[in-house]
């Protein structure tokens, strides 16, 4: 079921949140069952095959997780690294055969000439997603961050619908604590009031926004094999794929994040204006932000950490220090990034692309120390980048977010280089852009742009109302040049009121699916 | 500290959304432009629908209406030239669009019947009527038929209401700026269609492909296409006394097409065209004996050579059968008794 259709709007979610607090009045593991049922049958309802999936890795990763925090009590070590080791491999074979299975067979076959034996496996929906958070649930448990708790409040936590099919993915010490906490299934209308605006916005981003940018990105990319690139169409293409990227996954994020506080639930952020960041390690800590510290936690740490140690006892300095201790962990952390997202070339090629990024700015950081500690060993101090160094900063991080989407998008690493030679004048000057493309794309543009660079993002325009569970680590990063804040004054509820039409109205131009659900 | 008021907040930014939507709603429109919302779609005849209807003014003897399989088995133009041949009134339209609903042949006929008198109304019907009405009405009704459609089981009801504000909102801009934000508003006679159009035969899809009709699909193909039908089909649920309310869409405006037609003088007859291998008996041949007779083409079932896919007819085919639908209709439009 999407969140921007209306058997969602009108249909599933009155009836979620009438039957919650309803069950709730009585008794609050019956609200809590009441949920689990209906977050199971929001899934059930795409395809009710792929069910029995979701629940057997519920029923896994609880009985794992439980062994896991026993032993884990108990003092044994070597029980909670058995079974995490054992629950990991389950929870990624899992993943592997639906997600990896037939690209590995095709590759396999193209190399070797012997024909694919694999089937054609349907990706469940939202697999990466919640074999993540299992994943994360079986490490917070086996580090004891991750305490017993009952097989109904386990299976809330992880069916939870706001965020089952495409995050936040979210931990144990988020979201179980305010699932056990005595005001859950309780009716709070603050919270309503403040997860319905989230929501509205959240919708609006999608359909009215991120839509209206798929409209016109979408001809341009599916005709790719056709014609060629210019200067103005490949440009065009990959701004407006940019843009759409980020207000269908952030509009996608507010909605559950506002679905969630119609629960009682406060989610984690996804997104912090991303856009706007200066660098692409900044970037990357406010794009799809709770897969990014999944990545940081449990890929990157765990790599570079011994690899630190490794380039230390070797006795390795300057690149080599680098390269052993930040390009490699950096590589294998963003080619984990883009295969997650997909498997296919062109995914291995995006995280690849940002690995490069990545291991640049490092570079760059670690440049900019060495100029630091020179300059103060002869009592000067490096000054904060002038106002045009700033722009160039943010300027070269877009540049190369928008150059890796281009692949991110692409059917293949073909096309995504059409593309780019087209972006990259290697046609020529030509700036003639197709004739499909009317009047409409550049207000959408204009839209776009203006509410990316210049005005405040979902939570800092709901900054009053506490909007996300980590929202205090974020509200004083990355703040818009246009300040606004939303109060429930007339205003505001007019506000409200007219986003969430405006949003619930877009639906009809067809209801597109969100690109993260394909993942 | 003021107190926030969160439920009734809550409330009034549901009410402020609700006002919107009707105001919206009650936008002024031109019906011409809300004619022409389905270009570029499979239902873009709807605009020579309404072209035909009240910008030409060449009379309307004979108005097929019903789906798709009427649209690829009636070849109006041959059966015209047929009737004039015989000296009969020979202006025939066929004002089918593709899928099932019978709403929507209800709105098209009173279009039509606001400027033409046809004498012979004849509306196509399958096995079994669909439970809904047409994906199309949502965007061609006029709005009083939207909010309310008359009969207490229109499945479509809420999604088909939900889309209006956003329609009347297009289509009011459409009017501001005709042809820049919205299909143009004046009838453009170099665009025309004609007095009639050819309906059967290869289908232009929008994505500018082709569906071919001039020669019968294969076996597999059509196969594959009536094992995908059969297993759409689900029998009444209700007892046969509640069909009202389970067929509402198809009784409550077969009802209203045939008063329609009655008062205008017009006759109104059934026309039947089986799928591939499909029943050649009508769920509801009761209820459409009530109201005239039933030509059953039932005969072309088991013609897998007649069939361009599961359920429509060929090129070819639909010249056959145009062919004999000349004698009935002529009888007819003669008044004479008319064979079942």
């Amino acid at each position: 079921m999407l969140f921007n259709s209306y058997i969602f709007i009108f249909g599933f979610l009155p009836l979620a949140l009438a039957l919650t607090y309803l069950a709730g009045r009585f008794l609050q593991p019956l609200a809590k069952l009441t949920l689990t049922l209906l977050s199971l049958g929001f899934y059930a309802f795409w395809r009710p095959v792929h069910l029995p999936i979701l629940l057997f890795s519920i029923v896994f990763n609880y009985v794992v997780g439980g062994i896991i925090q026993r032993a884990y009590a108990a003092g044994k070590e070597r029980t909670v690294r058995v079974w995490m080791v054992l629950g990991l491999l389950v929870d990624l074979s899992m993943l592997g055969w639906f997600k990896y299975a037939n690209f590995v067979a095709e590759n396999v076959a193209s190399l070797t000439g012997v024909p694919d034996p694999l089937p054609h496996i349907i990706l469940p929906l939202a697999i990466s997603f919640f074999t993540f958070q299992k994943i994360a649930y079986l490490i917070d448990s086996a580090r004891g961050d991750a305490r017993p708790m009952s097989f109904l409040d386990f299976s809330l936590f992880a069916a939870f619908f706001p965020q089952l099919i495409a995050g936040p993915i979210v931990h144990y010490k988020e979201v179980v604590p305010q699932i056990q906490a005595r005001t859950f299934g309780r009716l709070i209308s603050r919270n309503l009031l403040v997860g319905l605006t989230i929501f509205a916005i959240g919708l609006f981003k999608k359909t009215v926004i991120a839509d209206t940018l798929a409209s016109q990105a979408n001809p341009l990319f599916e005709a790719s094999g056709a014609h060629a690139f210019n200067l103005a169409s490949g440009w065009m293409a990959a701004l407006l794929y940019t843009f759409q990227l980020y207000f269908d996954f952030s509009g996608y994020s507010d909605m559950a994040i506002g679905l969630g506080r119609m629960f009682g639930v406060k989610l984690p952020l996804n997104f912090h204006s991303p856009l706007r960041a200066a660098s692409v390690i900044e970037y990357w800590r406010r794009w799809h932000m709770t897969l990014q510290r999944f990545i940081v936690a449990y890929i990157f740490q765990p790599l570079s950490v011994p690899l630190n140690r490794y380039a230390a006892e070797k006795g390795l300095q300057g690149w080599g220090a680098f390269g052993v201790a930040v390009a490699v962990p950096t590589f294998v952390t963003f080619v984990a990034v883009g295969v997650w997202h997909g498997a296919g070339w062109t995914f291995v090629a995006f995280g690849v692309m940002h690995a490069i990024y990545i291991c640049v700015n490092e570079a760059w950081r670690e440049h900019r120390k060495r100029v630091r500690r020179k300059l103060r060993k002869q009592g000067k101090t490096l000054g904060e980048p002038a106002a045009p160094e700033r722009v160039s900063y943010h300027l070269l991080t877009l540049l190369g977010v928008i150059y890796a989407n281009v692949m991110f998008r692409s059917k293949s690493v073909g096309d995504a280089m059409e593309v780019w030679a087209g972006m990259s004048g290697f046609r020529g000057l030509d700036l003639s852009l197709p004739a499909a493309l009317g009047w409409g794309v550049w207000s959408a543009l204009a839209l776009a742009f203006g509410l990316v660079f210049l005005a405040p993002n979902t939570q800092q325009i709901m900054g009053r109302f506490d909007p996300a569970f980590n929202w205090r680590e974020w509200k004083d990063a990355a703040p818009a040049p246009i300040r606004w804040t939303w109060r429930p004054d007339t205003a505001g509820l007019v506000f409200a009121g007219v986003v969430l039409i405006a949003g619930v109205l877009m639906v009809q131009r067809g209801r597109a699916i969100f690109l993260y659900f394909n993942f | 500290m003021r107190p926030l008021h969160a439920f009734r907040k809550t409330l009034a930014i549901l009410g402020v959304a609700l006002a919107v939507a009707v105001g919206l709603s009650l936008l002024p429109e031109n019906p011409y432009q809300r004619w022409k919302l389905l270009a570029g779609t499979i239902h873009a005849r709807s605009q020579w629908i309404y072209e035909r209807s009240h910008f030409d003014p060449q009379p309307v003897d004979v108005v097929f209406l019903g789906p798709s399989r009427i649209g690829a088995g009636v070849d109006a133009p041959r059966l015209g030239a047929a009737l004039a041949a015989r000296g009969l009134p020979s202006n025939v339209v066929n004002f089918s669009l593709p899928e099932a609903g019978r709403n929507i042949n209800w709105i098209i006929f009173r279009e039509l019947m606001q400027t033409k008198r046809p004498k012979l109304v004849v509306i196509g019907v399958m096995e079994k009527p669909s439970r809904f009405g047409h994906s199309t009405y949502k965007f061609l009704a006029p709005r009083a038929d939207i909010v309310n459609p008359g009969y207490p089981t229109d499945f479509n009801y809420l999604s088909d209401l939900v889309y209006l504000p956003y329609r009347q909102a297009e289509l009011f801009v459409a009017d501001l700026a005709p042809g820049v934000l919205g299909p143009t508003k004046t009838f453009d006679p170099a665009h025309y269609r004609g007095h009639t159009v050819n309906t059967t035969g290869d289908v232009v899809l929008p994505g500018g492909g082709i569906k071919h009709a001039s020669y019968p699909a294969t076996m597999s193909e059509l196969m594959r296409g009536v094992n995908k039908w059969n297993a759409g089909i689900v029998p009444p649920i209700l007892p046969r006394k509640y069909a009202d309310y389970e067929f509402g869409d198809e009784r409550y405006y077969i009802r209203k097409i045939v008063t329609l037609a009655h008062a205008r003088g017009a006759q109104v007859t059934f026309l039947f065209l089986p799928y591939y291998t499909g029943a050649t008996e009508l769920q509801e041949q009761d209820f459409y004996d009530q109201f005239g007779p039933t030509w059953n083409a039932g005969f072309v079932a088991d013609h897998s050579e007649m069939f361009a896919d599961y359920g429509h007819l060929t090129s070819p085919a639909a010249d056959d059968l145009t062919d004999w639908l000349v004698a009935p209709v002529a009888e007819a439009l003669q008044g004479k008794a008319q064979p079942r």
